[in-house]
């Protein structure tokens, strides 16, 4: 009964119950998108590589080589000549040397020259390897191999045509438009940044810069796409490496090696430690955001408060008629106490709806201008507790004004104020 | 068990400590009686009835009600002595305006286990008593928000008599009605709560009402605090 009298008051004040579970609602859901996202980001940058033993680029800082060789966020300041990629990748130890070349884009991707070994020996996630959802690694000079959320933003086909943009801005300022690639494979989608990749031979990056230099075109000094074709193609540099040993044993040493490396400044990471290094330093922020998050769940709750409080005045008669009828104090004090967390429970389990069909509807987006690969319905055990510390805060929250309801109801025994 | 229904020796009260409001030399009322009071406002009849309902204790005397001294309970063991064995029609009535007319009725029995004994089916006890308190079949299922004061009046009525708890209190239940309307309440009200057979207290200022009660007192005269 006292359920039903919670419900037909609760329902009598309808508009600001709502608006009061609303609140709620909005700051759980806040509340665990932060946690979703935050989460999400931390497995989509754990899954990116895999299978990578070292990385090697110019020296520079780890956590700057991590991100721009393997996120593909921000640039190379220096790049390692190809001499020194072929030592390294001779070395009895090593098993495989990806390298890779960075510097152009297409229309906001990232264009990246490598070799054949990037679709054999690149991992990610769970160790997977790259597979392909149509066509085949690159064979000619302007082959291109593109990443699915490229090939799904462009609308992009086998065979079509694509020109490659010198630099990495957004916007395509300076084209190498003379000499235009041809797709031949769009790879599977990752939810690593491959899939936001232009993949193509070194030798090209090295072909459409055949005429340019200092990253300026050379005027008068033109060379058209065919004739590029018969010169000297061998790559001078390359941006990084991804080094596979054949015993991970043998990590540290190497790493050890490379960077005593005499031939040029280098720099060795081991992926794995760099990335603990970078969570460190996101570890801040990320924290400032649940810090954030947590207070505007207290805001939430500290306005049910308000609104349970304000209502008291209002519900003074309701509770002493209550009282006349023969309820006890506490049982007053409980239906307050049962209003709290009914408001709660309900706005905590809006909240959860609110932010599954956000993250539906914002999934796509997430995915493609950041990255972030969220999956809606992965609720976990962390979650539910953060729901479920919601609650319980929520019905605490609820004592204060049952408390008040109660002493309230004590002093104004029978006497019923209209 | 008592036949007295309330029994009241030398009671004084007063709302601070250096007034008497109430001093009543002895007033007995036997179970089923029907007793009309006479007072006016200021004449110590709001404070009587809070001490029969056992809100407040007496500051010196005896008041015993159905033989258990009110006086010596705990707050908490008189509220649950009022739910369990008076129903109170308040002046204003006191609906909870969300419920519907049956579910205002029945409210009362949540929370007093002998009334809610003596009731096998909560629903049509209630559907009964409004009924037979005039009320149509058709008001019976409606919010108390949207019926008429005199309406109202029957369910309020109703609440007080569902589970036949020993006695009555009606404070001023009628002021907000015309005559006609009254009277025809008054005898509903005394035929259901004799079928129910409890007492019935009934309060007000308006002499006119007492021929529907066997005794008549008047406040003005029992209480020696006003009289002096």
């Amino acid at each position: 009964m006292l359920l039903k009298i919670a419900r037909s008051s609760l329902y009598n004040r309808r508009v600001s119950a709502l608006l009061t579970l609303l609140t709620i609602a909005i700051s759980v859901a806040l509340l665990l998108a932060v946690e979703r996202v935050r989460v999400e980001t931390r497995n989509s940058f754990s899954n990116t590589i895999a299978g990578i033993d070292l990385i090697v680029g110019a020296r520079t800082g780890p956590v700057q080589l991590l991100l721009y060789s393997v996120f593909r966020i921000g640039d190379a300041t220096n790049n390692i000549r190809y001499a020194t990629y072929e030592e390294i990748a001779k070395h009895p130890q090593v098993a495989f040397a990806i390298p890779i070349s960075l510097g152009d884009s297409h229309r906001g991707f990232r264009v990246i020259g490598t070799t054949a070994d990037y679709f054999e020996h690149f991992r990610f996630g769970d160790k997977r390897t790259l597979e392909f959802a149509a066509g085949e690694p690159f064979a000619d000079l302007y082959d291109a191999v593109v990443g699915a959320e490229v090939a799904r933003a462009l609308g992009y086909t086998l065979g079509q045509q694509i020109v490659v943009a010198h630099g990495t801005g957004r916007v395509d300022i300076t084209r190498h438009d003379d000499k235009p690639f041809r797709i031949v494979g769009i790879l599977a989608r990752t939810g690593t940044p491959v899939d936001r990749s232009v993949h193509v031979s070194l030798q090209a990056i090295e072909a459409i810069h055949i005429d340019w230099q200092s990253g300026a075109r050379l005027p008068g000094r033109a060379v058209d796409a065919e004739t590029a074709r018969t010169m000297d193609l061998q790559p001078k540099a390359v941006t990084a490496v991804f080094v596979g040993l054949k015993s991970r044993v043998a990590a540290f040493s190497i790493q050890r090696q490379i960077n005593e490396f005499r031939g040029e400044p280098l720099l060795a990471i081991m992926p794995g430690i760099t990335l603990a290094q970078l969570w460190s330093l996101i570890g801040v922020a990320e924290n400032a955001l649940r810090l954030v998050a947590a207070c505007v769940v207290v805001a939430g709750i500290l306005g049910m408060i308000t609104a349970l409080v304000t209502t008291l005045n209002e519900r003074r008669r309701e509770m002493a008629i209550l009282r006349s009828l023969g309820a006890r104090p506490w049982q007053i004090g409980v239906l307050l106490v049962i209003e709290a967390a009914v408001l709660t429970a309900l706005g905590a389990a809006v909240g959860v709806i609110v932010l599954l069909l956000g993250m539906v509807a914002l999934a796509p987006w997430l995915a493609s201008a950041y990255g972030i690969f969220i999956q809606p319905f992965a609720m976990g055990v962390p979650e539910l507790m953060l729901v479920g510390a919601v609650v319980v805060f929520g019905i605490l929250a609820g004592l204060v004004p049952a408390l008040m309801a109660y002493s309230r109801s004590l002093s104004d025994g029978l006497s019923i104020r209209v | 068990m008592s036949e007295a229904l309330i029994e009241l020796r030398n009671l004084t009260f007063g709302w601070t400590r250096n007034r008497v409001d109430l001093d009543i030399a002895a007033l007995d009322i036997a179970r089923g009686a029907r007793v009309f009071v006479r007072g006016a406002s200021g004449s110590g009849k709001s404070t009587l009835l809070s001490l029969l309902a056992g809100v407040n204790v007496p500051r010196s005397g005896t008041l015993r009600v159905l033989g258990q001294a009110l006086g010596s309970l705990s707050g908490a063991a008189r509220d649950r002595f009022r739910a369990e064995h008076i129903g109170y029609v308040f002046q204003q009535f006191n609906l909870l305006p969300y419920l519907s007319a049956r579910d205002n009725v029945v409210l009362g029995l949540n929370f007093s286990r002998e009334r809610a004994a003596r009731v096998a089916n909560r629903k049509a006890m209630a559907d009964e008593l409004l009924q037979r308190l005039g009320l149509d079949a058709r008001h019976i299922g409606a919010l108390a928000s949207e019926l008429s004061v005199g309406q109202q009046q029957r369910v309020a009525a109703a609440r007080a008599l569902i589970g036949a708890p020993e006695l009555i209190i009606a404070d001023e239940p009628t002021s907000a009605l015309d005559a006609d309307t009254r009277d025809q309440f008054l005898s509903l009200l005394i035929d259901a709560s004799t079928a129910a057979g409890s007492a019935v207290l009934f309060v007000s200022h308006d002499y006119g009402l007492r021929s529907h009660f066997d005794t008549t007192l008047d406040l003005h005269t029992l209480n020696r605090a006003r009289a002096a």
